[in-house]
């Protein structure tokens, strides 16, 4: 019972946003990190993660940006290449290309660049 | 650090609350000392509470045991109530009986006509003629112990007043019982009947013309007529005597009184015999000085010869 709710614990701490940009922070150049990351200010450059990215409303974006999963209510202008879901909330907006496993779109969001999906169940599919 | 914090903690902190969708973060600044606060108010209110509650837990319990200890008096309370009910009855019981009692008194006073106090007796009449009985009062008082209490104590005041109305009874009843026994054995001792049958052939007084005097009287019937005791007494003489009355008997009875019996043919009895009123002591003769069968009575108050015919 209690290694259940450990395993728990462990869990929401791996899927904790340890980073954030704040409002009114302004950061110039690229962020590489293994943890997720949330972003409220303004970030010109690209990023690279192997967690999560959450562009708040607030937030904008002018880089690239890798992740395994992206969810966008502010504005991100540059391409992205997510290995899992990348979604645009009602408020957010993605200018650029994007590479992805899992695509949705709120109605109100806004999507203008070329989409390109991993075309994983294709390979599944032929395996079987 | 700790330097700096031994005045007035600055330290402080910030609970953000991130969405890992959009919406905006929140953040809430904490200083320590906010901290420090609601850590010590936490403290005092579950102090508070765990002291509510134990109150309330203890007076609960003492609430209920406090009901039981009500519950067992309360029934100790019905069962005492019912137990003076008992005694309030018994106690009227009493209260009757020493009525009677009183009323048993007032008969016996009337029977042996002594007056006395009439104590714990009803009132005086009241111009009542006994032919209504309406009762009342308040309805449904509680029985107190005071009710009881003064019950008893006045029927022991009755009671108190009846024994000394009857002790009192007692003393007279006594002395008119010696006055009685005392005047019975007067009666008993008071030469009162006839010693024979027969005819008064000489009386008392003087006689043969003034020639004689005749300290009795004489009663002629045939020779062994039985004489009799006129009165209760001791015999003291029995027997002949030579001075002229022959076979004769002297009883003595007391209080003074003497009576002789005389010129008998036999008597019946001895000196120091014991006789009573109407007991044959003697027949008739002509013993002694005599000229036939005949009694001759005499009695004797103080030594001084009386009057038969009074005692007749």
């Amino acid at each position: 019972m209690f290694g259940s709710i450990r395993k728990q614990v462990d869990a929401t701490i791996s899927n904790d946003i340890e980073t954030i940009i704040g409002h009114n922070t302004t950061i110039k150049g690229e962020i590489f990190g293994e943890s997720n990351l949330r972003i409220d200010g303004t970030v010109e450059g690209g990023i690279s993660t192997t967690g999560s990215v959450v562009i708040g409303e607030s937030g904008v974006v002018k880089g690239d940006i890798k992740a395994a999963n992206l969810s966008v209510s502010g504005q991100v202008t540059g391409n992205a290449e997510v290995t899992k879901v990348l979604a645009i909330d009602a408020s957010g907006q993605l200018i650029g290309d994007v590479k992805v496993e899992t695509f949705s779109i709120t109605d109100g969001g806004i999507f203008k660049g070329r989409s390109e999906m991993a075309v994983k169940t294709v390979n599944a599919v032929t395996e079987e | 650090m700790e330097n700096k914090d031994t005045k007035a903690d600055k330290r402080e902190y910030t609970i953000k609350i991130i969405p890992h969708q959009g919406a905006d973060v929140k953040s809430i600044r904490l200083p320590v000392r906010w901290l420090k606060y609601g850590a010590a108010s936490l403290v005092a209110g579950a102090l508070l509470f765990v002291g509510a509650f134990g109150y309330s837990a203890y007076s609960s319990y003492s609430l209920r045991s406090e009901a039981a200890q009500i519950d067992k008096l309360q029934q100790v309370n019905n069962i005492q109530q019912e137990q003076l009910l008992q005694l309030s009855k018994k106690a009227s019981q009493l209260q009757d009986e020493v009525e009677q009692l009183g009323q048993i008194e007032q008969e016996l006073r009337q029977i042996t006509g002594v007056e006395g106090d009439a104590a714990g007796l009803e009132p005086a009449g009241n111009n009542g003629d006994g032919t209504h009985d309406g009762q009342g009062g308040p309805f449904g008082q509680q029985l107190k112990i005071e009710n009881v209490t003064e019950a008893l104590a006045n029927l022991e005041q009755r009671v108190a007043e009846r024994k000394a109305s009857l002790q009192q009874l007692k003393e007279v009843m006594k002395e008119k019982q010696l006055m009685q026994e005392y005047q019975a054995s007067v009666n008993a001792s008071t030469p009162s009947i006839w010693p024979c049958s027969g005819d008064v052939s000489s009386p008392y007084g003087l006689r043969w013309g003034g020639s004689d005097y005749h300290p009795g009287i004489d009663i002629a019937n045939d020779s062994g007529t039985p004489i009799v005791a006129t009165a209760d007494g001791v015999v003291t003489d029995a027997g002949w005597n030579s001075g002229g009355y022959g076979n004769m008997v002297d009883i003595d009875h007391g209080n003074g009184y003497m009576t002789r019996y005389a010129h008998a043919q036999s008597v019946a009895v001895a000196p120091g015999q014991t006789v009573k009123r109407g007991q044959i002591i003697a027949y008739m003769g002509s013993t002694g000085y005599s000229t036939g069968p005949h009694l001759h009575y005499e009695i004797r108050v103080n030594g001084q010869v009386v009057n038969p015919a009074g005692y007749l």
